[in-house]
């Protein structure tokens, strides 16, 4: 997280600190370490989601349980891959 | 006068409730930010601000770190009662965290209020 403010707060402070941080954050050992952390965000939201579904008990049979998350792992994988490919 | 109201105003239900309704603002945040994003060049300096510049953004973001880091610090609170069986150790790492995060919304306020 103190990265993730530094990278921003630079990015958006002027045109030389947003080229250099762009340069840090475009390195292939970052893009691995953020890939990482998407995959983190993007299984936390996902089953985030899920747990507000089953919070309004929809879902709460046991085999619905079971495929929604085997589904929210997967999909979270599936996300990642399109976002780090897409970035 | 409810006096168990002011000992512990995030009781337990009502963190609940905060995490909630802070997951549901971010989903909210993300997908329209990932959707502003493929239709805005952001690739260099002067589409990035561009975007900040709308003033709805630049609000919606304030707003979204201060409700993540509301959520995180939730989080971390119920992470450390699980974990840290020692109390003066738990204070600690608590206190830590929540240095960590005031200091980071204060840079991030100062950068996003202009």
């Amino acid at each position: 997280m103190p990265f993730l403010t530094w990278a921003f707060c630079n990015s958006i402070s002027s045109d030389l600190n947003f080229n250099k941080t762009a340069l840090i954050l475009n390195a292939w050992p970052v893009i691995i370490i953020q890939a990482f952390f998407i995959w983190a965000l993007i299984h936390h939201l996902m089953a985030g989601l899920r747990h507000l579904l089953l919070d309004l008990q929809i879902g709460n049979d046991l085999i619905v349980a079971r495929f929604s998350s085997k589904t929210v792992l997967s999909i979270s994988f599936l996300l990642t891959a399109i976002v780090v490919y897409w970035v | 006068m409810n006096i168990k109201w002011i000992k512990e105003p995030f009781g337990g239900m009502t963190q609940w409730v905060y995490q909630r309704f802070t997951a549901l603002f971010m989903v909210v945040y993300l997908l329209g930010m990932g959707i502003l994003i493929l239709n805005h060049p952001v690739f260099d300096y002067t589409g990035w601000i561009s975007m900040f510049d709308i003033w709805l953004v630049r609000f919606g973001t304030l707003i979204f770190f201060y409700v993540m880091f509301f959520h995180a610090w939730i989080g971390i609170l119920h992470v450390t009662e699980d974990y840290i069986k020692n109390f003066t150790m738990r204070r600690v790492v608590n206190f830590c965290f929540l240095m960590m995060i005031t200091s980071q919304l204060l840079i991030l306020s100062f950068y996003l209020i202009k």
